[in-house]
């Protein structure tokens, strides 16, 4: 059960799973694709329980847009109101939810395909016969992030080191505080992504070319069930919303 | 009672692995205020890890790192900044304005307001720096060295009773290593303490500090 998958069915996964909760706007569909991308994510090797824990900063960022949609969503029942203003009603509170489900696979989403090793997952978008310019920018995507990450902690952490009580500013000060922040983040962003051009272009890159490899990807018997079982599962969950075609 | 001082200090990299990515193990240290250390080490020893142990920045596993005598983790982030100041090895991003004059009153801006004493503080600062010349000019055009003794400026305002420089001679070429020295030595003789990272050997022999030599796993020699 958790053997090491092949990148192309974590990638087939990914995109079966995000598919289908983006355009289907049915809570109870929806509700299901949350159910499987944990099982999938589970088999795949992803540890859950962490990637949820993990996730739980975001659980008032979540729970606000649900608050939101309702506020500015409205239909069916209400369940809160004031007077003539509805607070929260029931396409609100619907709305809200499925926006949650979709943020939730496709966060899950992410955490699939980061339990193979960039090379392979790079060589799988290259056997899928995707554009290599996709593979690439997410190579260099993948590989320069926890390098941008750091350099923000850094700009983050001299500006605490200035002796600056941040948690006594009005709330404007601190959002214009925030603001100074952006420019020596932008800057090196922009500065690292020049170096890494001229790099790339010094070791003679041409988009478009065609380009071999030793290493190559086989399939085997189950990364072939697991695939499989994915498309029929996806397939049954899509025909109870929309019947007939099984 | 030392003024930095680190006690049994256990640090990994990787948590998950501790066994294959032990850095630190009872790393112990105590620095004086009013020394001029160097910590000297091979690459990827830990020297950088060593200085963000100090501020606060990254928390040890095991042990204790105590600033007069406080632990460290006791501090908020601005009060450690105001009593030691830190310089990356890339001054690039502790720079946020567009003039020296608004970079060096930033906290000031932000903070507790810009009095005729931090004004003075100002003039001080910039003549000690040699900046007379680039104070007109925008922070993105002056030189590499221009912009680390900014950088350098920004700690001073703050009148820190410690500095600590992270490979500060990187990127610079021997005319500005010697402007970096001559700016060092002031700041120590004015009873400012440094505490110096660097793997430039020439360069930190030429200063009159004590130097600590960093070993795997965190085995501090004289």
């Amino acid at each position: 059960m958790f053997r090491d998958y092949d990148p192309r069915v974590k990638i087939l996964i990914v995109m079966i799973l995000t598919g289908v909760v983006v355009f289907d706007n049915n809570l109870v569909t929806q509700g299901l694709i949350v159910f499987l991308t944990f099982i999938l994510a589970f088999i795949v090797g992803v540890n859950v329980i962490n990637t949820l824990y993990k996730m739980r900063r975001f659980l008032t960022l979540l729970f606000s847009i649900i608050i939101i949609q309702s506020l500015f969503v409205q239909g069916g029942h209400r369940y809160l109101y004031i007077g003539a203003i509805t607070l929260i009603s029931e396409k609100g509170i619907t709305l809200g939810i499925a926006y949650v489900f979709r943020v939730i696979v496709i966060i899950m989403s992410g955490a699939i395909i980061s339990t193979s090793s960039m090379r392979n997952t790079m060589q799988g978008m290259v056997q899928l016969k995707l554009p290599y310019e996709l593979a690439l920018m997410t190579s260099i995507g993948v590989r320069f992030l926890p390098i941008l990450m750091g350099e923000v902690r850094n700009t983050h952490v001299s500006m605490e080191l200035r002796g600056i009580d941040v948690n006594e500013l009005h709330i404007k000060r601190r959002l214009e505080l925030i603001g100074r922040l952006f420019v020596p983040i932008v800057y090196s962003t922009l500065y690292r992504a020049k170096s890494l051009s001229e790099s790339i272009d010094m070791r003679g890159y041409i988009i478009g070319e065609k380009r071999s490899s030793y290493y190559h990807l086989t399939l085997r018997k189950h990364d072939i069930a697991l695939g499989v079982i994915v498309i029929i599962v996806a397939l049954v969950i899509l025909n109870r919303n929309y019947g007939g075609f099984i | 009672m030392a003024f930095i001082e680190l006690k049994g200090i256990d640090y990994h990299i990787n948590k998950k692995n501790k066994k294959l990515n032990m850095l630190f193990e009872n790393l112990n240290l105590a620095i004086e205020g009013n020394e001029f250390i160097t910590i000297v080490g091979a690459n990827g020893i830990g020297k950088t890890t060593l200085s963000k142990l100090i501020i606060g920045v990254l928390k040890p596993d095991k042990g204790q790192v105590l600033l007069e005598n406080i632990n460290i983790e006791d501090y908020k982030r601005y009060e450690i900044g105001r009593k030691i100041g830190y310089l990356f090895q890339n001054p690039e991003i502790q720079l946020f304005n567009a003039k020296i004059y608004e970079e060096l009153m930033f906290a000031y801006e932000f903070g507790e307001g810009i009095s005729d004493e931090v004004r003075k503080r100002y003039d001080t600062v910039i003549k000690d720096l040699s900046l007379e010349k680039a104070v007109n000019t925008p922070i993105k055009q002056l030189s590499q060295g221009e912009k680390q003794r900014v950088a350098i400026g920004t700690i001073l305002m703050n009148n820190p009773k410690f500095i600590i420089l992270d490979e500060p001679t990187v990127g610079l070429n021997q005319e500005l290593i010697d402007d970096l020295r001559v700016i060092l030595l002031k700041i120590y003789h004015k009873g400012i303490g440094v505490l110096l990272i660097s793997h430039d050997n020439e360069f930190v022999k030429s200063l009159p500090t004590k130097v600590l030599t960093l070993s795997k796993g965190g085995r501090i020699s004289v």
